[in-house]
């Protein structure tokens, strides 16, 4: 079975995750940041203070492990993405299986990258509004280029992620120019990573962008080089 | 019916299982990565801390130590030689004690500074 067959036959399968479902991990997202960020000091400020101390930290820190999560789950999403098409899911986990796992960890992902933004809104240092939040390089309190390129990042997610939904609308031709736009999605995560995160220079984190940047050119290579060679 | 399609059924039942675990694991590590770095801050915080420097005010008053006063006391009499007259009694020579020389006046101190331009 060829690279080009096997995105045929990837046509034919279903969403595996239901359109509700995926708004709803989405939905929990957003409205879990913005509880946490803003409704919680404003509603009950005492409560808010007994759960995060007095040190305005406790946002920074949700905000950095969730892009960790956010990042690990594209990066997985991104890998049984390429695995499909070069072939290597039909070795291990299974068509099927990646499918599914490259659909779901898209959405969760971008639920992740959601919450990782608008928990921003509750840190008292950057202090960042919705609208800040929301528009690519609207900030300048905070390493304002690169997390704009996050920001951009983000939207293309979504526009990746809506596009498993919307597919049968799309047309092929288009839903695979939307899809291409994942690569850049990847980059633009990553190095919105290295250069605005604050975790960079720890040894575990080099490794992890070693890790997950060096795998996904390998397996994308293959699956171009594969390409090629079956034509 | 295709391979992808055959197998779909069978592997869908296990993935909702998968799905739980990435959902828990992931919400697992943003918790618990939160968790410790609030705990690493912490000890931070703790490490870096100067010692609580205690001001103790001290209890020891400030007395004032005077010397006892000297009491003026009568010199004694002067000593009677028997025999003699009242008049060859001794009396104390009054001594003239030169004046010391006036002071000389201390010399003018000018200090001079070397700098590296007067090498």
């Amino acid at each position: 079975m060829s690279a080009k067959t096997a995105v045929n036959e990837l046509d034919e399968l279903k969403s595996s995750l239901p359109w509700g479902y995926a708004v709803l991990i989405l939905f929990a997202a957003v409205v879990g940041a913005l509880a946490a960020a803003v409704i919680l000091p404003a509603w009950l400020p005492d409560v808010a203070d007994s759960l995060l101390g007095s040190a305005p930290k406790a946002y920074w820190y949700l905000s950095r492990t969730s892009a960790f999560v956010a990042y690990g789950l594209l990066w997985v999403s991104m890998m049984t993405g390429v695995i499909i098409t070069n072939k290597m899911a039909r070795v291990w986990p299974g068509g099927p299986t990646a499918y599914d796992l490259h659909e779901y960890t898209s959405v969760l992902g971008l639920a992740f990258a959601l919450f990782h933004g608008l928990i921003l809104m509750g840190d008292q240092y950057i202090a960042y509004t919705l609208a800040q939040v929301l528009t690519p390089f609207a900030s300048v309190n905070y390493r304002a280029g690169w997390v704009g390129v996050g920001q951009i990042g983000l939207y293309i997610f979504g526009l990746v992620t809506l596009s498993f939904y919307v597919r049968r609308w799309l047309g092929y031709r288009w839903w695979r120019i939307i899809h291409f736009l994942s690569f850049v999605m990847f980059a633009m995560a990553m190095v919105h990573g290295v250069w605005s995160g604050t975790d960079t220079s720890s040894v575990w984190v080099q490794a992890m962008y070693w890790l997950t940047g060096g795998s996904f050119i390998f397996f994308t290579l293959y699956r171009v080089l594969g390409v090629k060679l079956s034509v | 019916m295709t391979e992808f399609q055959s197998t779909n059924k069978r592997s869908s039942r296990g993935l909702r299982g998968i799905r739980l675990l990435l959902l828990a694991g992931s919400i697992t590590v943003t918790l618990g990565g939160w968790g410790a770095l609030v705990l690493a801050d912490a000890k931070k915080v703790n490490a870096t801390q100067s010692p609580v420097v205690s001001v103790a005010s001290s209890s020891a008053t400030t007395g004032l130590y005077l010397p006892p006063i000297p009491t003026v006391v009568p010199p004694p009499p002067l000593p009677m030689v028997l025999g003699q007259s009242g008049s060859s009694a001794t009396t104390p020579q009054l001594r003239v004690v030169q004046a010391p020389p006036p002071a000389v006046a201390a010399p003018n101190f000018v200090p001079t500074f070397r700098t590296h331009s007067s090498k």
